[in-house]
């Protein structure tokens, strides 16, 4: 499995990356908002994992909408 | 008051004239990435997708990339026609407001990069403490970091009342 990694920036806004999680990735809205403060917090967060091609395509729909993922294998 | 009221599916819009005109800009911005070398708003758009892994790195930018543009340019296609269309039609469609959203967000990203505000990502995250949000500037500051407040301010009102519409508040 590939974890997909999203890291803190000092410009995107939380409610805008709140947002995000709960559309793209599909997390509840307590699960998304978990995961924006860990970002936050401690700079970075595993939001997804999955088989490296789906990992892939989560990290490139997360680049469209302007949030710094990479990914690492798990 | 929020400039934007989400109706059912919809999203009825109240921006004034001068809204509109600097809006207007925002597709020019956001087409202008890349254009010179060494843009950093183009690094900022398109990090490196394995921190240490060229190889992996340049293989996922090849697959991604033209695609990636091609989406953006969508965005961008469809923020300028709706805007054109605001005074008669003052209202985003569901897939008309996420490229709102994305629209905002991204110019915020590239007037910040190209100002010289930190990217983030992996290389910073070793600093401490964690930048905060760049959501307020003092006054008299930089004209587009002003700009950057602005468009904040008008995302975070779309996307709270996206949230709303979801069913829940911010």
């Amino acid at each position: 499995m590939w974890n997909v990694v999203v890291w803190n920036d000092p410009v995107n806004l939380m409610s805008y990356v709140v947002w995000v999680f709960r559309t793209l990735l599909g997390h509840s809205r307590e699960e998304a908002t978990r995961l924006m403060l860990e970002i936050h917090h401690q700079g970075r967060a595993v939001v997804a994992s999955a088989p490296r091609e789906h990992a892939e395509l989560d990290a490139y729909r997360l680049h469209h909408h302007g949030l710094w993922a990479t990914l690492e294998e798990g | 008051m929020s400039r934007f009221t989400v109706a059912g599916q919809k999203v009825l819009v109240a921006l004034e004239p001068e809204e509109v005109a600097i809006l207007s800009r925002l597709p020019t911005l956001l087409g202008s990435v890349g254009a010179s070398w060494n843009d950093p708003a183009h690094d900022r758009l398109n990090p490196e997708a394995y921190p240490g892994d060229t190889v992996a790195s340049r293989e996922f930018s090849r697959l991604t990339e033209k695609e990636l543009v091609e989406a953006r340019s969508a965005d961008r296609e469809r923020f300028a026609d709706t805007l054109r269309r605001l005074r008669e039609r003052p209202v985003l469609r569901p897939g008309d407001a996420a490229a709102w959203v994305r629209v905002l967000g991204e110019a915020r990203l590239v007037l910040a990069a190209r100002h010289g505000t930190p990217a983030g990502g992996p290389a910073a995250a070793d600093e401490q403490p964690v930048v905060d949000d760049l959501t307020t500037t003092p006054p008299g500051a930089n004209p587009e970091l002003m700009l950057v407040d602005y468009l904040g301010a008008l995302q975070d009102d779309l996307v709270g009342e996206l949230l709303t519409g979801m069913g829940e508040g911010t």
